[in-house]
């Protein structure tokens, strides 16, 4: 026994020392600029969920971006090379983040007007009755008086700020006095998903399927989840509820949780949309490591319509939600102290 | 079991032998004189009725168990690799705190310990590339053991079923929607555990009037090894993007979906738990003792072809109360 006990010490003795994680996790995986991007590559054509949709040959990619990839690159050049391998993607979410910048696909919105003067909308909108103006958490709002109507303006620029529930309760008792309401989330970049819920579900009492959502489960092209039917469902006490007429104002800077937003209120159908098309950002995103330490984040899910198209198929809300009524911020009425967009929202209001 | 030997059955009698001589000499003496023998013959006689008591036991003290709860704490390095959310290995200090309760029978043993813990991490990535991350785990494990024949001497072996419990929970808020991350695994398996039981008279001093009388019991210090190893559980990891399915749901609810859509059943060489200690009690007062223990546990499972190993090495210290008066069994 004794000489059983001497050996079995000896066997566990690394044990006893520590550092044996390394038998177990194993070593750290190579950070040479090769093994960072073949690791991300890998990564987006198994689980990035829009290829096909987008039509994206990934190996071409590969063949174009591969060989300039050369030991001893600095990583000033390793980054341009994956941050424009990763705009091949055409997607707002799909970021390479290291401690010097970041990438982003900036034609998403810079390929179409801003469609926004936060001064001009301050100035001539919020303050024409500076008693009437009020600032409550993330979101500002007024009541404007119109032709004897009055209409409520709301504008929630960052969803990654949240009101209260006491502060929606007290907007939205303002609201309720209101003939009809225009939310201007023109240029809200997204947040946090449950704001945009929450705000949405202050504007019915009842629940509206808004759209269907899945997510990328493998590394095939048709591997996804089943579809998740998404509901607009009401939030709050229905006292602090809006059921009028709302006009949502968007514009191409409306992203990610925005257009979550604009899915939402499109199901209600006393809600029109108005302005542009949005900038998408549907898949939700996620994020992870690469060898080197940098981070990165891509779409891994998918939004498609509640409704069927010609076809027979769900349609697919990458490219953005688009607007019932298409317009776009007048120069001219703007020079002249006049939002074109929100001028067009009142109109409507006021023709229900 | 408690049998005394040789040597501490002359002890005892040399003991009584002493405190019959002493008797004697009272007499005679002066007062003072008489009152210091008399202390000093109170103090050998209770040590002598002790020991020959703790020798001795009644035969209702040799029956039943010897139960015994444990509280205690850990201090150690944990390493980690989550393929899910990224290549790199993350490493980091943690601490434990846990308990246990074990009923230690002539032939078997029931034991039942749980221990939870948190950690900081890094992934050493090179300068400021490095990201950080935090966990916290739960583990736990129930077990019978079996009491295995083994020669005579001072050796015990035990073997039997245990089930296994562990959880952890990675935050990492570089990874967005991916940021938290989870093990879970139920297992079924085995337990064995090999232990050498050292002879140790211990002793402790009461208060008798104006004396302090000291009892010596014959305790044990142990020294064990104890594996516990998984062969059949339910597994969990999250999804196949880190991302619960957060678009049709409440976060929560979505993330309950996916941690009940990614459970899958797996048996010994698709997944590994193994949980090493090596364990020290020391006897201190009242039957209680001091345990030292080297735990090390190990965790490895892969799903969807997106592998996670975990492994947590923790140096233990706790206090082992002594439920009962019984016997110490061995």
């Amino acid at each position: 026994m004794k000489r059983i006990m001497r050996y079995l010490t000896l066997l566990f003795w690394p044990l006893l020392l520590g550092g044996c994680d390394q038998l177990w996790v194993g070593e750290q995986p190579a950070d040479d600029p090769r093994a960072v991007f073949e690791t991300l590559w890998t990564e987006i054509e198994g689980k990035y969920s829009y290829l096909d949709y987008k039509n994206l040959d990934w190996n071409r990619v590969y063949q174009t971006y591969s060989p300039m990839i050369r030991p001893g690159m600095n990583e000033m050049e390793l980054f341009r090379v994956l941050e424009a391998m990763m705009n091949e993607l055409q997607d707002g979410h799909a970021n390479l983040f290291t401690p010097f910048t970041y990438s982003a696909y900036r034609p998403l919105f810079l390929s179409r007007p801003t469609n926004l003067d936060a001064r001009l909308i301050l100035e001539r909108y919020f303050l024409r009755d500076s008693l009437a103006f009020f600032t409550t958490g993330p979101i500002q709002h007024t009541i404007l008086d119109t032709l004897g109507k009055r209409i409520g303006l709301m504008a929630y620029r960052d969803f990654t700020q949240s009101p209260s529930e006491a502060q929606l309760d007290f907007v939205m008792d303002r609201m309720r006095t209101c003939d009809g309401v225009v939310l201007d989330v023109r240029a809200n970049g997204g947040g946090l998903l449950t704001n945009a819920r929450r705000l949405s579900g202050r504007f019915t009492n009842e629940g509206r399927k808004s759209h269907y959502h899945r997510m990328k489960t493998g590394r095939g092209a048709g591997d996804f989840s089943r579809l998740e039917a998404v509901f607009t469902e009401p939030s709050g006490e229905e006292e602090h509820r809006y059921t009028g007429p709302v006009v949502l104002l968007q514009n191409r800077g409306s992203y990610s949780a925005t257009s979550f937003l604009a899915l939402h209120m499109r199901a209600l159908p006393q809600v029109r949309l108005l302005g542009d098309t949005t900038g998408g950002g549907l898949g939700i995103p996620h994020g992870a490591s690469l060898p080197n330490g940098w981070n990165y984040r891509f779409s891994v899910g998918q939004a498609l319509s509640a409704e069927l198209d010609s076809n027979g198929a769900y349609w697919n809300w990458e490219n953005g939600v688009p607007p019932h009524t298409a317009v776009d911020l007048d120069p001219v009425q703007a020079s002249q102290g006049f939002d074109s967009m929100i001028e067009r929202a009142i109109v409507d209001l006021l023709s229900r | 079991m408690n049998q005394p030997t040789r040597k501490e059955k002359m002890a005892t009698k040399r003991l009584f032998g002493a405190s019959r001589t002493i008797a004697m000499l009272i007499i005679g003496a002066s007062r003072p004189t008489a009152m210091l023998i008399m202390g000093v013959w109170l103090s050998i006689n209770a040590h002598a009725q002790s020991l020959e008591i703790s020798l001795n036991k009644p035969e209702w003290q040799k029956k039943g168990a010897n139960h015994h709860l444990n509280g205690g704490w850990g201090l150690g390095v944990a390493a980690y690799r989550e393929r899910i959310t990224s290549p790199r290995i993350y490493r980091g200090l943690q601490a434990e705190m846990g308990g246990a309760y074990e009923r230690q029978g002539q032939k078997s043993i029931v034991s039942y310990d749980s221990w939870m813990g948190m950690g900081g991490f890094t992934d050493e990535a090179e300068g400021w590339n490095a990201n950080f991350s935090g966990a916290f785990w739960v583990r736990s494990h129930l077990a019978y053991l079996f009491r295995l024949p083994m020669p005579e001497g001072r050796w015990s072996l035990h073997a039997g079923p245990s089930s296994q419990f562990y959880s952890m929970l990675r935050l990492q808020p570089a990874h967005g929607n991916a940021s938290a991350t989870h093990d879970f695994s139920l297992n079924g398996g085995l337990r064995t555990r090999i232990e050498y039981a050292l002879p140790s008279r211990s002793g402790e001093t009461k208060r008798w009037f104006i004396f302090r009388i000291r009892e010596s019991y014959l305790r044990y210090i142990r020294l064990g090894w104890e594996v516990d190893l998984g062969l059949l559980g339910l597994q969990s990891r999250p999804a196949y993007t880190g991302v619960p399915n957060v678009g049709g749901e409440d976060a929560v609810v979505g993330a309950l979906n996916e941690w009940v859509d990614n459970l899958r059943l797996a048996g010994l060489g698709q997944f590994t738990y193994l949980n090493n200690q090596f364990y020290l009690r020391y006897p201190l007062r009242n039957g209680n003792s001091l345990r030292i223990g080297l735990n090390s546990m190990g965790y490895r499972w892969s799903h969807r072809d997106q592998p996670v190993a975990v492994w947590i090495q923790t140096l233990q210290m706790g206090y082992q109360f002594r439920l009962d008066n019984r016997a110490e069994i061995r």
